[in-house]
């Protein structure tokens, strides 16, 4: 199991370093500063082993986190649980950063105790985590609240404790969608795929037991006489946002894969295909998926690139929209890459602001806003400074953006919370639902 | 002065400030102390002070303190004591927080004298009310197992463990599993943990509940359990496949894990095993959206699975196309296997994928997509045309490193379609000056020597390259000598003067033997027989294999047991990168034939012996690996860019020598020289034996002075006939199985020596080299007297024949049949692994004539349910005279003869390399040809074989 855990600044200099294990000397903290933080050859691969220890290591921003171990251990659950470590030091003290890590260091060394065991991972819910690793320290906690705290640590139900009240039950949908394209020159695609995830905020009473219905081909095929649910989740739908007016006419979709948080009954899904849980307090993420087919792409770029001698270069882009005229596509950003040779840049838009970024060796061309079905243009003549080295391989033309509907289609069609104990129903409760289509790896190759 | 001052100072600071009365103050102090302690100061002078403040009774200083006290405890054991009674106190606690976090650091305190105080207060947590104490407990009890495995044995705690498998609360189980396989991994002769039906079962209840790491460490101990039978492990597949959804990508690598295993177990043509497929490619490639490292993990091991069962990721080509932003560790995997599931179907996406990744900036992943490239022609054939269209577009790039990259694939294609695609010779000798890589300029020199006649200027190209023939790398030597003599043999009018410029300045002038022999053998044959020459120099080659890079079976099922771990990221067993006493072996289960029912007992018997036999096997596999490490990194010509990391690895693995126990590390010792030898220097003046060098088929590529290597074996073997019976060769290793290397070999006794000989042939494209051996410890300690010796490297299309000399006093373990011996061979390429027979008759030593009386007393003395009886027939209708003498050549020795009823005794003996002897009595009836045997030993194992050794003599002519 893991031997030990490292965090180091940029330069190098140990900020926590927690040994679990015999077998990890003090010398395994300068192997790693040597042989990777200051290696001269950027090390290429996330796992080294070093004198037969093996050190698995990711980077934040200018942080080094480093996780130990002498032994055959499961690689995917050490980078899993460092990702893990990440989000609960964000969720604490927020961005990860030298200085942050400094003035809470009693804390991560107290989070270290707590989530590792003799390196074995242990419960590691920030929810729940919270409840009894304080930054106040001292918060003087009953006997009660005591049993309440470890029974939710070991619980069955790990990630929610007991007692929860609101005033209001309430509860916040929001599907994000990551849209992925890569587009040859001739505009075929490549590949494309939706990465998409459903964020749930949940201030609900109690142990409510959610179920949570979606356009799933399958659960849809399977589906008899529920017609009520769907009338159900279209009144639900966020009022603020216009997100009731895009029915698509599919109406179901095929999800190639999906995963769920650790709260959803995994076998209960398997054999019925519904979807229940008992959900954490606060935010968290309920389910990812990713699907393949019958994407609508929002945005389609044409790229037109033409070199005239080698002084000289045109470019012009073509960006489209390609969704309903009464929606409206946001944050739109377009990222021409330029040679690095490139001295003086012309540059011509129809729409939005563009801007030759040297530093950066691209043009950016962002449009606060492009309604849908709608086209616009930019022309860019590139002058080049003469270069007889390499020549320069064109690297994709990446788009950003954001859409308030869901690309792969995917509907909200119920989600019932139910409480025995206590004395509200579903009908009371209040929820809200959203999409946001946004861009992924978006590129279109020139 | 001043620092040490200073530092001196800010000590004792901290020690007025620890013993401040403010709570406060302390705390800080206290953080100051952590703080220093972090980045290496020794601050172990404040013992004391720290441990005065364990008594306050706040819960975040206490565990300040605990935090110093786990880190300087064992500098200071005595101080440490102090401790012990704040921990019982604690374990006392009424807070259940309080004491989980005394047991939980108590363990961590590796003081001998804190771990007895330890037992009581562990426990009764054990047994504690409380889960969360439960939980910690249990992984306390290993830790207490790392410090002292007696006292966990003495004290109980492994029943106590075991106990807490069956808890009600699902995380106290998964922590205790965690314990319980770390236990019995540490201490696998002892069985801590009794995997069994029942167990398993609560553990998958237990799954559905507990938390995400949980999970993982119930999924990896169920990897272990060998189910009963093909229901059995089919039905605990269909518990866990509902965990290929979960969020956290370890569950889901161990959940494969366990399906890949025990899909080993189930009917591959059944229903449930193509459902099973189908669902376990989506959330594999699900895991392509996770985290840059994750990723890479995944993809190690997906190269792993598509390896093992292809079909899985067959329709999913398009997922692992590389995105621009990738990090370069997850665009050279997602490269590997892109060319591992190329088909005909796929190709035209793949090349057009390959052809943009050749544009990029990264030179390894340049020139591996540039490689890619080629590999796709030589494994698709209707597309080859395409690709090589596509190379020529690249070397039209004049990118340096490109264009080499693709003469050198160019090469292999020219090798696999040979005649087809030579019109594009003159692009690529537009190209010849920007070569600077030997392996490029050598291809490149190979393609015009082969092509000399289609090339108007092949002389003119060549020449070029001969001005600087000394400055030019070995490698580029040799094939340039070789392309010259081509040319000469293909164009001998006008090309008369440069060979022999090539041969007086590879014989005169330069001292590297190899090429010096080469030049002389080609001088020789070029003199005494051209046609001879040619034969030998224009040969027609051997076809080059489709699949590359492929990891060895035996290797490759090893690793599947591994998947998600090191193991399967490294691609290397697990002991090859971790220390220890003794790491248990994983395999893959053994589907025995339970589908057919008719087959009785008898062969399922068999079919466990076989894997006992694995087992035995692959205990070695491993000490063999490191022991080849220790030589140092193994040579590989062409090494892609993945091999630098391999080698770094096994550099670092190299330095630390592997602790195996001593008969194997006594067998492993016999290898130690074998990367250190030296080359003998050759007698390379004249009398080369001219007729020995039509043996060889000759090749291009590479020398015919491996030949040479007749002679340079063992060579002390004198050989002497009449002698023993000598079955023919068998192949051992096919060159499919060796990766090119086809070994066939016999036994034979000569002078009295078992001799172990062997041809060695290499089919394959590159040259061979770093040979060794090793054999298995076996029935009757067979071992070498010397380590196998090839001194040069073998060439494609050779075959040299071994002879090693075998004695009988290495390390015995008994094996099944007796007469099997497990060998393991060695060569750059991999490590080959088999089984072979040892006829009995080899064994039999020349002075086991005993004489009459001893062997009376013998037989009589040899109880009578020991006698085994046979008939015998001779078939060949010898006399009894030649019978007697064909016996006798084999060392069965006949005592004495009589005629008792008109009927023919002959009383012989037989006495076996480790002093067995086997007395038999034979009555021949004359003019029958049955011959009614009977053999008396104290070992009856053997008898068998006796009998299979007469029926073999007398049958053979």
């Amino acid at each position: 199991m893991i031997g030990g855990v490292f965090i180091y600044n940029h330069k190098g200099e140990v900020l926590i370093s927690r040994v679990y294990r015999d077998d990890i000397g003090r010398n395994a903290v300068d192997a790693f500063r040597v042989n990777v933080i200051h290696a001269r050859q950027q090390s290429r691969f996330p796992v080294v082993n070093i004198a037969r220890t093996s050190f698995f290591y990711t980077k934040r921003s200018n942080i080094w986190l480093c996780a130990v171990a002498k032994q055959n251990i499961n690689a995917a659950m050490v980078f899993e649980f460092l990702n893990k470590m990440i989000d609960i030091m964000q969720s604490y003290f927020g961005k990860i950063s030298e200085e942050n890590v400094k003035n809470n260091f009693v804390l991560i060394y107290e989070l270290l105790d707590e989530i590792l065991d003799f390196g074995y991972p242990q419960n590691s819910d920030t929810g729940v985590l919270k409840t009894f690793i304080t930054q106040q320290g001292v918060r003087p906690i009953t006997r009660e609240e005591q049993t309440n705290v470890t029974s939710a640590v070991t619980g069955q139900i790990g990630w929610r404790r007991e007692g929860i009240k609101y005033r209001r039950n309430e509860l916040f949908l929001d599907v994000i969608e990551s849209v992925n394209l890569l587009m040859s020159q001739q505009g075929q695609v490549l590949s494309t795929h939706v990465a998409g995830r459903v964020v749930m905020k949940s201030y609900l009473s109690g142990m409510p037991e959610c179920k949570f219905g979606i356009n799933d081909k399958i659960t849809v095929e399977n589906r008899t006489k529920n017609q009520l649910d769907s009338t159900n989740s279209t009144n639900n739908n966020n009022p603020t946002n216009s997100t009731t007016t895009t029915t698509t006419t599919k109406t179901a979709i095929a999800i190639d894969d999906c995963q769920f948080h650790q709260c959803v009954k995994l076998s209960k899904f398997e054999s019925e295909h519904s979807i229940s849980f008992i959900p954490p307090d606060g935010e968290f993420e309920l389910m990812r998926y990713r699907t393949t087919k019958d994407i609508s792409l929002p945005f389609r770029v044409i790229p037109l690139v033409r070199e005239i001698g080698r002084t000289k270069m045109e470019v012009k882009v073509v960006v489209k929209s390609n969704f309903k005229p009464t929606l409206i596509g946001q944050k739109i950003e377009i990222r021409i890459p330029t040679p690095p040779n490139t001295c003086d840049v012309q540059l011509l838009c129809m729409k939005g602001k563009a801007k030759h970024k040297s530093s950066e060796n691209a043009i950016v061309w962002k449009m606060k806003r492009m309604g849908g079905m709608k086209e616009s243009q930019l022309s860019a003549e590139i002058e080049l400074l003469p270069n007889d080295k390499k020549k320069w391989n064109r690297p994709p033309i990446s788009m950003n953006f954001e859409v308030p509907f869901a690309p792969s289609g995917f509907k909200v069609r119920y989600l019932k919370v139910f409480e025995h104990k206590l004395n509200y129903s579903d009908s009371e409760t209040i929820k809200w639902v959203r999409y946001i289509g946004k861009s992924g790896l978006y590129e279109t190759r020139c | 002065m001043a620092e040490i001052e200073s530092k001196k100072g800010e000590i004792y600071e901290l020690k007025a400030e620890l013993n401040s009365d403010k709570r406060e103050r302390k705390k800080e102090a206290l953080k100051k102390v952590i703080a220093s302690m972090t980045v290496g100061k020794d601050v172990s002078q404040l013992f004391p002070d720290v441990i005065n403040c364990m008594q306050i009774d706040n819960l975040e200083l206490k565990k300040l303190v605990y935090l110093y006290l786990m880190n300087y405890a064992k500098t200071q054991p005595e101080m440490a004591i102090l401790a012990v009674n704040t921990f019982a106190k604690d374990c006392n606690d009424p807070s259940p927080l309080i004491r989980a976090l005394a047991v939980r650091t108590m363990g961590c305190i590796r003081v001998e004298k804190i771990t007895e105080h330890l037992c009581e207060p562990l426990r009764k947590c054990l047994k504690d009310e409380d889960p969360y104490v439960r939980k910690t407990a249990a992984v306390c009890v290993a830790k207490l197992y790392d410090i002292n495995q007696q006292l966990v044995f003495d004290q109980g705690f492994l029943d106590l463990l075991k106990d807490l498998l069956s808890d009600s609360n699902p995380m106290v189980v998964a922590n205790a599993v965690a314990a319980l396989s770390e236990i019995s991994e540490q201490s696998p002769q002892i069985q801590v943990f009794d995997l069994n039906g029942p167990t398993v079962n609560k553990l998958l209840t237990a799954l559905n509940e507990c938390s995400e790491w949980g999970q993982v460490f119930i999924l990896d101990t169920i990897a272990n359990y060998p189910p009963k039978d093909d229901k059995d492990a089919q039905s605990i597949c269909e518990r866990i496949t509902p965990r290929l959804a979960h969020a956290n990508s370890a569950v889901v690598l161990s959940t494969v894990k366990v399906l890949m295993k025990f899909l080993e177990l189930i009917d591959p043509n059944s229903e449930f095993v193509q459902n099973l497929y189908r669902k376990l490619a989506p959330p594999l490639v699900t895991l392509l959206s996770t985290e840059p490292e994750i990723q890479y993990v995944a993809l190690r091991n997906i190269n792993l699975i598509v390896q093992k069962r292809s079909d899985i990721l067959k329709n999913e080509m398009k997922v692992f196309f590389v995105k621009y932003n990738d990090p370069i560790y997850v665009k050279l995997e997602k490269l590997d296997i892109m060319i591992r599931l190329t088909n005909s179907n796929n190709i035209a996406q793949v090349l057009a994928e390959l052809k943009e990744y050749a544009t990029e900036v990264d030179v390894d992943f340049v020139r591996k997509a540039v490689r890619a490239i080629g590999r796709c022609a030589i494994k698709v054939e209707p597309a080859a045309e395409r690709c090589v269209n596509t190379l020529i577009d690249l070397i039209q790039t004049k990118v340096n490193y490109v264009v080499q990259e693709a003469i050198v694939v160019i090469k292999d294609i020219f090798r696999k379609y040979p005649n087809k695609y030579e019109s594009i010779i003159a692009i690529l000798c537009e190209n010849l000056d920007s070569l600077d890589e030997p392996e490029a300029r050598a291809s490149m020199i190979w393609i015009v020597g082969e092509y000399a006649e289609r090339i108007d200027n092949a002389d003119e190209l060549l020449e070029g390259f001969l001005d600087g023939f000394k400055d030019e790398n070995n490698q580029v030597q040799l094939q340039l000598l070789t392309a010259i003599v081509k040319l000469f043999l293909k164009k001998p009018t006008e090309t008369q003067e440069l060979v022999t410029k090539v041969l007086t300045l590879v014989t005169q002038e330069t001292d590297n033997p190899d090429l010096r022999d080469r030049g002389y053998i080609y001088w020789r044959l070029l003199s005494t027989d051209p046609k001879a020459a040619k034969e030998v120099v224009l040969a027609e080659k051997p076809l080059i294999s489709e699949e590359t890079d492929l990891l060895e079976p035996t290797l490759l099922d090893e690793l599947i047991c591994h998947i998600g771990s090191l193991a399967s990221v490294y691609h290397k067993p697990p002991n090859t990168f971790v220390e220890g006493r003794f790491i248990m072996k994983k395999k893959l289960p053994f589907r025995t034939g339970i589908h057919h029912e008719y087959e009785d007992i008898t062969t399922m018997q068999t079919n466990q012996q076989q894997q006992q036999q694995q087992v035995v096997i692959s205990s070695n596999v491993g000490s063999l690996i490191d022991d080849f490490d220790i030589l140092g990194p193994m040579s590989n010509t062409s090494s892609t860019t993945m091999n630098t990391f391999e080698h770094t690895q096994q550099q670092t693995s190299s330095a630390i020598p592997n602790l195996l126990d001593d008969e194997l590390s006594s067998i492993l010792g016999l290898d130690s020289n074998v990367g250190g030898h030296q080359t003998p220097m050759m007698n390379t003046n004249t009398s080369l034996p001219i007729n020995r060098l039509t043996t060889s088929t000759g090749n291009d590529l590479d020398d015919l002075f491996g030949d040479i290597n007749l002679h340079t074996g063992p060579s002390s073997i004198s050989f002497s006939s009449p002698n023993t019976l000598v079955l023919p060769k068998e192949i051992w290793v096919s060159a499919q199985k060796g990766k090119g290397l086809e070994i066939s070999g016999t036994f034979a006794r000569r002078n009295n020596q078992i001799v172990m000989e062997m041809d060695f042939t290499n089919k394959a494209l590159q040259s061979m080299n770093d040979f060794a051996l090793q054999l298995n410890r076996n029935s009757f300690g067979l071992t070498p007297l010397q380590p196998l010796q090839i001194l040069n490297p073998l060439f494609p299309n050779q075959t040299i024949p071994i002879q090693l000399i075998l004695n009988a006093n290495g390390p015995i373990m008994k094996m099944d049949p007796l007469t099997n011996l497990q060998i393991a061979i060695k060569n750059n390429i991999d490590i080959f692994y088999f089984n072979c027979i040892v006829p009995i008759h080899i064994l039999f030593v020349h002075n086991g004539e005993i004489d009459k009386m001893t062997f009376l007393q013998t037989w009589q003395d040899i109880p009578e349910n020991n006698e085994i009886k046979y008939q015998l027939q001779n078939i060949n209708n010898l006399s009894i005279d030649d019978l007697q003498n064909k016996l006798r050549l084999n060392n069965i020795h006949t005592i004495t003869r009589t005629i008792i009823e008109q009927k023919e005794m002959l009383y012989q003996t037989i006495k076996l390399t480790n002093g067995i002897f086997i007395l038999i009595e034979l009555k021949i009836t004359p003019g029958n040809r049955t011959i009614a045997f009977s053999l008396k030993t104290k070992v009856p194992d053997v008898a068998n074989l006796i009998i299979q050794a007469y029926e073999l003599i007398l049958s053979s002519n």
